[in-house]
């Protein structure tokens, strides 16, 4: 792999910030199911397509880090890596 | 209120075990919630693919640093078992609750022997790479894990790792770092399906996905620590009381 190319620790750094975002929404939810507030359950709802959006999301990142490597192979995997995961949707509204 | 501490409870030792003992989560995880809390199998294992989509994060960052992760490896084996996820949480919606806790049952006995007898290989063996040799292999054996894990709710990394490590002949701490990086991709395509099928608890998941963040990160923190073995015997008890408990009802019905 071109390690000069492919900046893993941006990898990393997102990975970090999703972690974060998920520990301070979902405690956040907690606080809220404990007090019997109104909504919560479509925040946690949003919270699970959040979860959902953040793995594409890094997915995105890994593709096009393969795409500045030059690793053309591993960047088109990617991409079909991300249809395979949309095709859940599709299978769903399609058929 | 009780439930939510049960759910908080679950979440957080599932991913402080599976942290500790070097597991995705799942395999302890989906147990807790039907055996204490006692949830329906069928509401357990989307809420635990979701959880392990979260702790895939924290978990698989730890190997990222070290560069302990096959990223070309996880990119290849990820589009099969993600395959394998999608059958997998389809067949769950078919298959009988019994049978899928049967063959979870099975998953949890095997984890539990082979956790207690496991003697770690050492990374001092010579290094042999079949990637390209056993790939086609692979892909396979990634595609029917996929389908066990997103059928009974696990990462499917105790079957991922010795797949790693012995087919394709990765260090022991790569295959547990590509695995646990795959893990999250893998799972999101289950708890995909499960989530278009109206089949996720929100609230049980927000509060299990509470507790695996909290759990996931301290197990991470202590497995780094030696695992004295009486905490291994310890843990396979509880395996095999869960499977004991999991397995008895469906047992009677089916006989």
């Amino acid at each position: 792999m071109n390690e000069k190319q492919f900046k893993i620790e941006f990898i990393i750094k997102i990975q970090k910030i999703f972690w974060y975002v998920a520990f301070v929404y979902f405690a956040l939810l907690g606080v809220m199911y404990y007090f019997n507030f109104s909504h919560t359950h479509l925040l946690a709802q949003a919270g699970v397509y959040f979860i959902l959006t953040a793995t594409i999301l890094k997915l995105f990142i890994i593709a096009e880090q393969f795409h500045s490597a030059r690793l053309y192979r591993f960047w088109f995997l990617s991409y079909l890596l991300m249809f395979i995961l949309f095709s859940t949707v599709l299978m769903k509204y399609l058929l | 209120m009780t439930e939510q501490f049960i759910y908080v409870a679950c979440g957080l030792s599932a991913g402080l075990l599976g942290g500790y003992l070097g597991l995705g989560g799942g395999i302890v995880m989906v147990p807790f919630l039907t055996v204490i809390a006692g949830l329906d199998i069928k509401i357990a294992v989307p809420v635990s693919v979701t959880a392990i989509v979260v702790n895939s994060f924290s978990a698989s960052n730890e190997y990222l640093k070290k560069g302990m992760v096959d990223l070309e490896l996880v990119i290849i084996l990820s589009i099969f078992m993600v395959m394998g996820n999608i059958t997998g949480s389809n067949l769950n919606r078919i298959i009988p609750a019994n049978y899928t806790k049967l063959i979870l049952t099975v998953l949890l006995v095997y984890t539990a022997f082979s956790l207690l007898k496991g003697k770690q290989p050492t990374e001092q063996l010579p290094f042999k790479s079949n990637k390209g040799k056993y790939i086609m292999v692979s892909t396979v054996l990634a595609y029917f894990t996929g389908i066990l894990a997103g059928l009974v709710g696990i990462g499917g990394g105790i079957i991922l790792v010795p797949l790693l490590y012995l087919v394709i002949g990765l260090p022991l701490t790569t295959a547990r770092g590509t695995s646990s990086f795959m893990i999250g991709f893998s799972s999101a395509a289950a708890s995909a399906v499960y989530l278009l099928n109206g089949m996720i608890d929100y609230k049980i998941a927000a509060e299990v996905i509470l507790g695996i963040i909290i759990g996931g990160k301290l197990g991470g923190y202590f497995g780094t620590t030696a695992k004295p073995i009486v905490v291994k015997i310890l843990f396979f008890i509880v395996m095999l009381y869960l499977a004991y408990k999991m397995s008895y009802q469906p047992l009677m019905e089916l006989l």
